[in-house]
């Protein structure tokens, strides 16, 4: 039996975290039923505004804990003071291990750089003004424009950037005028001509931007033909979307860094028994499934604790300070790191001969590979798009993809038209492989 | 509660929404497959339907990478399908439910009732949800009140009125001879099947009958019409002249709407001759529908059709009574079912 009150046990954790030289964000805990838990953890945030896609993350999450499949045991958001959100059916001794659990969090928001820079206080009630704002959108407009606005919103998630500042614009050269005389056309076939303004009839775009940027989110917020409301709306979306792009790059070591923790906090935890202790530990294997090697509960805690044997704590908390996922595998996991996790039999010392195959037998895995092999599963999996070209006078918006590897057909024809739909005018996007154009009403019909 | 609370429960409505749409939208490309065709009443039929995606910027996958070579590290198959299950039943409201019969006109064979619910009466006892607020309201004023009481409540009722049904007997041809190799027989069969559950489904009380043809005709029971093959070589004259002579002996055009459905590849030995010419121009001048489905006919124009077209066209117009379609493939059936059966277009 775990003895003491939530109050209490939160209380002796932090302090037990303060021991062991952990700082974390003042942390509110709230216990809630499992229905508000599913909804919290498919928004992501409390009161975000609503979408079709939390209601399919809501769906799964029921799905899966009624059908015992896994559960939602925790939320915390990164906020000042952090929010944390426990399961009330969970037994006590699970909620004290997400209480260490949270805690790991916590110190992570506090310590990493790029969340603290994305944080606000009581972000609650700035997820709260937008989704206000977007059900004023709805009230006014019809609720297919605005649907499909958002959803048009979220296809472009992967170019936001946080740097973006509005482009700067060339315009066109002018071709400076001069007097015809006889034999002009002759010395016009030895002079360099401007490809580009070469041609009086021909219509050229009056504008480039420059520098490249990939914001297109924030291009056609600004530029696009829409009302001032949907801009203010595109702009909170975008927003929301810079909050959430770090968690997203430190999942791994995100939740690594909480198991890492929860296993030491519950050590030295003493307001519960023996096989309290020990129901902890069933639910944290559980989560850390080592059957599933990026399971990121599983191989970010095990990369933590090589790396605190390896390097020491201190590292540890300057790594969280200051990288992402992928730096963090490419910087980290060397073949001293590998080898060590795989003499723990952390990490899998052997592979399949033949991956289509398993039951031909096994091999031994050279640390190098299982190295390398690691970091190609970081490896960034989105295409880097630039807008290229802008025009004012035809309210055209070309984007130019230049990466060796082509892009989805189907996919990026869809994206194009939700560009098109935002922008209202001609959108063009040229890569080596393919030009797609931009159709507006195929992003209203698609369903 | 707070409605912040019910927000997941919303989404997950507005969610299956879309995905009901989604699925109405896919289904004719799911649902020619075997499996429901040949399916019992009430069987339940699981289908994989594609989750609903927020597209965004990706590489295509490649094609090769796909087939092996893979580590075996991180590797998440089908995760994006999802299964959905459907009887039959289901399936053809989703697909047909919006069609109807064309130039189908009132014509009592006489016999085929059916009572219609009307609500047109008031009674002083009922549900609270069927009162009549106006006449309620003029029971109090009658008597001089501003208020209601128990008394004065007037509630809606209904009465059921004998409503006559219009009657159609609709025959469904099938081209049994040689040239019928296996898929075709499988596509006729598919669009044949699916014409005869929607016909059972809407127009319960019309009555079905089921010839194969070759050389002859050869009038056969539902069964054997979705079973039986037999060979032989094509010609369409006799069948079409037995038909209507049938009509003639059991259908009397005042009382039924004929309708005649027929499934071939077009590939018949002659060409027209004057008999065939009558027998078409006078299935067209008597009955609702001449309904031809060509099964994987020839690349240029079948005989058939050539034939059909011919005498069905007045005036450069083709006669409203014949509708034609091609099916090639399996993605074709329900395209061509809407072409033939669908709106009066």
């Amino acid at each position: 039996m775990v003895h003491g009150t939530l109050d209490s046990w939160v209380a002796e954790m932090a302090e037990i975290a303060d021991r062991q030289g952990l700082k974390p964000l003042p942390t509110e805990f709230h216990l809630v039923p499992d229905d508000e838990i599913y909804t919290l953890s498919s928004y992501f945030a409390p009161g975000r505004y609503r979408h079709w896609t939390h209601g399919e993350r809501y769906w799964m999450a029921k799905g899966r804990d009624e059908h015992g499949l896994g559960r939602v045991y925790e939320l915390v958001i990164n906020s000042d003071p952090a929010l944390a959100y426990l399961l009330i059916k969970n037994p006590n001794a699970d909620n004290v291990l997400v209480i260490a659990h949270v805690l790991g969090h916590s110190d992570f928001f506090a310590r990493s750089r790029d969340l603290t820079q994305v944080r606000r206080p009581h972000i609650a009630l700035w997820f709260n003004e937008h989704a206000q704002w977007l059900e004023n959108l709805h009230r006014q407009q019809s609720f297919l424009r605005v649907e499909k606005l958002v959803d048009a919103a979220h296809t472009l998630h992967q170019l936001v950037d946080p740097y973006y500042r509005a482009p700067e614009f060339r315009t066109r050269r002018a071709v400076p005028h001069q007097a015809v005389g006889a034999f002009d056309w002759v010395k016009e076939l030895y002079q360099d001509v401007h490809p580009v303004a070469a041609d009086a009839n021909s219509y050229q775009p009056n504008y480039h931007v420059w520098p490249n940027t990939r914001d297109v989110l924030a291009i056609v917020a600004d530029y696009g033909h829409l009302t001032d409301e949907e801009r203010t709306a595109l702009r909170m979306i975008r927003d929301e979307m810079l909050y959430f792009r770090p968690q997203r790059e430190t999942k791994f070591m995100n939740e690594g860094w909480a198991t890492f923790w929860h296993v030491r906090l519950t050590r030295a935890f003493s307001q519960w028994d023996e096989e309290d202790h020990i129901e902890a530990m069933r639910m944290h294997a559980l989560v850390a499934d080592s059957q599933q090697f990026f399971n990121p509960y599983y191989f970010g805690w095990t990369l933590w604790e090589v790396l605190v044997e390896l390097y020491g704590i201190q590292t540890c908390f300057e790594i969280v300070t200051e990288q992402t996922d992928l730096t963090w595998v490419n910087q980290w996991v060397t073949s001293d790191v590998v080898k060590l996790a795989q003499d723990k039999a952390w990490w899998p010392s052997e592979r399949p001969l033949n991956p289509e195959n398993p039951s031909e037998g096994s091999q031994y895995y050279p640390a190098e590979d299982l190295a390398r092999d690691v970091q190609r599963v970081f490896l960034p999996q989105e295409p880097e798009i630039f807008v290229s070209a802008m025009d004012a006078l035809s309210h055209s918006l070309e984007l130019a993809y230049n990466g060796p590897k082509a892009l989805h057909r189907d996919y990026t024809q869809d994206v194009v038209n939700a560009i098109a739909y935002l922008w209202g005018g001609q959108v063009k996007l040229v890569s080596p492989h393919h030009t797609w154009i931009g159709h507006e009403s195929d992003w209203l019909r698609r369903s | 509660m707070e409605l912040s609370n019910q927000k997941g429960e919303l989404d997950r409505q507005w969610y299956l929404r879309k995905l009901n749409r989604a699925i109405k939208d896919r289904l004719p490309e799911l649902v020619t497959h075997a499996a429901v065709m040949g399916a019992p009443k009430g069987q339940r039929i699981r289908l994989a339907v594609q989750k609903l995606e927020e597209p965004d910027f990706r590489f295509q996958p490649d094609t090769r990478s796909a087939n092996g070579g893979h580590t075996g590290l991180g590797a998440g198959d089908n995760a994006d399908v999802l299964w959905i299950e459907l009887t039959t039943e289901e399936i053809m409201n989703l697909l047909l439910e919006d069609l109807k019969l064309p130039r189908l006109v009132e014509k009592s064979g006489g016999s085929l009732q059916r009572d219609e619910v009307r609500y047109d009466d008031v009674t002083v006892h009922g549900p609270l949800s069927n009162v009549d607020k106006r006449r309620s309201l003029y029971e109090a004023a009658k008597e001089g009140r501003d208020y209601l009481t128990a008394q004065d409540l007037r509630f809606r009722t209904w009465k059921e009125h004998p409503k006559p049904i219009t009657a159609a007997v609709i025959t469904l041809v099938r081209d049994a001879s040689g040239s019928m190799d296996e898929t075709k027989r499988y596509l006729s069969k598919a669009t044949a099947w699916w014409l005869v559950e929607w016909i059972r489904q809407q127009y319960a009380a019309s009555e079905l009958l089921f010839f194969l043809h070759t050389t002859e005709p050869l009038q056969v029971d539902e069964d054997t019409f979705f079973n039986r093959e037999i060979t032989g070589g094509t010609a369409i004259t006799s069948t079409y002249r037995t038909i209507v002579q049938l009509w003639e002996d059991s259908y009397a055009a005042n009382d039924f709407n004929r309708y005649l459905l027929h499934f071939s590849d077009g590939d018949i030995w002659h060409g027209a001759d004057a008999s065939l010419a009558n027998s078409i121009s006078h299935i067209l001048a008597t009955a609702s529908l001449l309904g031809y489905f060509e099964i994987q006919g020839l690349q240029s124009r079948s005989p058939l059709w050539t034939i059909l077209e011919q005498h069905a066209t007045i005036d450069g117009n083709l006669h409203p009574a014949m509708r034609m379609a091609r099916i090639n493939q399996r993605d074709d059936v329900l395209p061509a079912i809407r072409a033939v059966i669908g709106a009066n277009s």
